[in-house]
């Protein structure tokens, strides 16, 4: 008997009967047929559903029932799986979810399109109790940044068996996040990997479960912390990983080498405005705040200011940044890209940071945790999380579908940590803002900086796409927190002209493949409401009689 | 050249103030008359210095440009590629579908021609048939009085 394509591994303890037959119906419905189902009995008390499997293993050799001697639990059991597989590729199940009739048949069509895949992922939903399917999570493609967030791939995963093997299948001491684990060893040595836009897999979300509450296995977090630190420390990133926000979710504190040089760049008027109150020239708070709120001292702050930018000004940024400060005029007419280009020239750092004049640093160590993933060389531009001046989010990564460019997670709140997680975890994206980002010195030049026919607007969407192009990856990153009092400094004003611009260069974006349009819809932007408030007729109120008394 | 000429050459004696380490040794002032060449001197050279910086930075702002330029230009090549692919993709497709409807209407032509033909002859068929009728009602002689009352009788019902 030749050796099929995929094997499905699924560690068995104890599940109810009822819930196991609907699992077991789901495997056998399947319409690709060209899979063996390893089941591994992890020793369960009660000999029902090991019962179970042995008689339908008697008739459908496909099936096949590993019982353990001993309870080893989900590692042990996973891995006796893994070793009693004979197909090409693994497919994890667990012992209570459901697959959909053409999961494996979607999975065969991407490997026969792609000779180098090593791993791939389906997107999935929940199944209740009753069966209702709910909170479908619609996938990025694959962003081994966000990886390292939360175990985002999980279900259904299928990995080669070889790499699986090569990498010492499922570790001892991770239990939990075992998956988690592993999907990041694999992923490191993986060819390729490929997500497969479909929901194949239904995870059943009953009480107690991981699936309905991860605080359930709150072990299988402190596993997850460390999992994603292991990599770190596999792969030379220099960082220390935490706990996020909410269970699953992992931050990571980059640390940047002390002779890296930082240049940051901000194109100023250095005008004034009213900020919480008070009136503020907004580039004074703007460097004061990114030195404050960093430990890295290699930096300069290359200032470029229009002529008409008041001495004073000029004068209090020298005090504020003393011999980092470099000032360098600009003559021309307003043209923001021509602005960040000049001092992006005249800038002699290694990893160049372009920051509105407009900005308030709000997070500690901002800067090492934007500039930090730049010392992945495939990583080719970063950017941050801005909150308007009432923290609502202002901007988490651009998205671009459905013919226009998109702010996704607009006006949510700060605590909001998103729909599965993307505003709290570091993430690949599509784009992000120049209102602060940051990109390493030879990618800038590579690209040719910012086109300068876009004197306003889209100069950074059209930088993106550059990045993009070059087969950079852009990350967005969660833990660089700034204010960004947006359009107290400029008109926001759209031409047609420089959308025209833009989709003759890239195309009519049609679909993010970082951000699904189906997850990224905004909040109702208030000042709409307001409008709308507004311009609604008023309600006339009826007047009321005076009560007459007999 | 010397190593001190060289040090002029590259403004790394002066001080902050611009004041030369060449001390008046003589006091005869011929010394403060040679500060002050070198002092015109380096600042003609600083001056120099700043605009060829200035120049470079120019001429890497426009190589920035061309770059620009040049991968904008790229980007619409394969952004046209892409349209070009689509639109062949499209093409393909329909001038399939015209071949598919181009056969079905052929077919459709020929079935009408069929049942146009089958059509003449049904009516010339219809039309000698009725002739034949009407030969054949003309040849039948009328009834009888007795019956034409009986079947009045019927009709209104008595």
């Amino acid at each position: 008997m030749s050796a099929p394509l995929f094997s499905i591994v699924t560690p068995v303890y104890q599940p109810p009967l009822e819930v196991f037959r609907e699992t077991f119906a789901s495997v056998v419905a399947q319409e690709f047929t060209d899979w063996e189902w390893v089941l591994v009995d992890d020793c369960s008390p009660s000999p029902e559903v090991r019962d179970f499997i042995r008689e339908h293993a008697t008739t459908d050799p496909r099936i096949r029932l590993v019982e353990r001697a001993d309870n080893g639990h989900i590692v042990k059991a996973s891995n006796d799986g893994v070793d009693a597989a004979r197909g090409e590729f693994l497919a994890f199940l667990d012992h209570d979810d459901l697959l959909t009739v053409d999961a494996l048949d979607e999975m065969a069509h991407h490997i026969a399109d792609h000779d180098d895949v090593d791993y791939l992922y389906s997107d999935e939903d929940k199944a209740d109790a009753d069966g209702n399917l709910h909170s479908e999570f619609r996938k990025p493609r694959w962003s081994p940044e966000r990886l390292r967030g939360q175990m985002y791939t999980s279900h259904l995963s299928v990995m080669r068996a070889s790499l699986v093997r090569e990498v010492g299948a499922f570790r001892e001491g991770y239990d939990g996040s075992q998956d988690h684990d592993l999907a990041l060893r694999v992923s490191e040595r993986a060819r390729r990997v490929v997500h497969v836009p479909e929901v194949l897999y239904h995870w059943r979300a009953i009480a107690g479960s991981a699936a309905a509450d991860i605080d359930a296995k709150p072990y299988a977090t402190i596993a997850g912390q460390r999992a994603v630190q292991d990599q770190l420390d596999r792969l030379g990133i220099k960082g220390r990983v935490g706990q996020g926000s909410e269970a699953g979710r992992y931050v990571i504190q980059r640390e940047l080498d002390p002779a890296t040089r930082v240049s940051i760049i901000i194109p100023t008027l250095g005008s004034a405005a009213l900020v919480f109150g008070e009136r503020r020239v907004l580039v004074e708070e703007t460097v004061r705040s990114a030195l404050a709120r960093t430990d890295h001292d290699n930096v300069e702050i290359v200032v470029v200011h229009d002529s008409p930018t008041p001495a004073a000004v000029l004068d209090r940024l020298r005090e504020i940044a003393g011999d980092k400060l470099v000032l360098q005029e600009f003559t021309k007419p307003f043209n923001f890209s021509e602005k960040c280009n000049v001092g992006a020239m005249r800038a002699t750092g290694d990893r160049l940071v372009f920051l509105n004049d407009d900005v308030e640093v709000i997070s500690e160590r901002w800067l090492e945790n934007l500039v930090g993933p730049l010392d992945e060389p495939d990583v080719g531009l970063t950017g941050a999380k801005l909150y308007f001046s009432d923290s609502s989010i202002q901007h988490a990564g651009h998205g671009y579908w459905g013919q226009h460019y998109h702010h996704p997670f607009r006006f949510r709140t700060r605590e909001d940590s998103g729909p599965f997680g993307e505003l709290v975890v570091n993430r690949e994206v599509t784009g992000v803002t120049a209102a602060c980002a940051a990109t390493r010195r030879e990618v800038f030049l590579g690209i040719g900086g910012f086109t300068e026919a876009l004197p306003s607007n889209f100069n950074d969407v059209d930088f993106c796409y550059k990045v993009n192009h070059h087969g950079y990856r852009t990350v967005w990153v969660a833990n660089c927190e700034l204010f960004h009092f947006e359009s107290q400094t400029r008109d926001g004003t759209v031409q047609a002209w420089e959308r025209h611009f833009v989709v003759r260069r890239w195309g009519i974006p049609d679909e993010d493949v970082f951000t699904p349009a189906s997850v990224a819809s905004p909040m109702m932007d208030p000042h709409r409401l307001l409008d709308s408030r507004i311009a609604a007729p008023p309600r006339v109120r009826e007047k009321r009689r005076p009560k007459t008394t007999r | 050249m010397g190593d001190d000429h060289q040090g002029h050459d590259a403004g790394t004696v002066v001080s902050s103030d611009g004041s030369s380490r060449h001390h008046d040794m003589n006091g005869d002032g011929h010394g403060t008359e040679l500060d002050a060449d070198l002092r015109e001197q380096l600042a003609v050279m600083a001056a120099r210095n700043r605009e060829l910086e200035d120049e470079v930075l120019e001429a890497r702002h426009a190589q920035l440009l061309n770059r620009d330029h040049v991968v904008g230009i790229e980007a619409e090549i394969g952004r046209q590629n892409a349209d070009i692919l689509r639109v062949s993709a499209d093409l393909r497709r329909l001038q399939g579908r015209e071949k598919r409807l181009r056969t079905r209407k052929a077919a459709q032509a020929k079935r009408i021609d069929g049942l146009e033909a089958k059509l003449v002859a049904a009516r010339r068929r219809n039309a000698a048939l009725t002739r034949r009728v009407a030969e054949l009602e003309a040849s039948i002689p009328p009834p009888s009085l007795a019956r034409r009352v009986v079947r009045r009788l019927r009709r209104s019902g008595r």
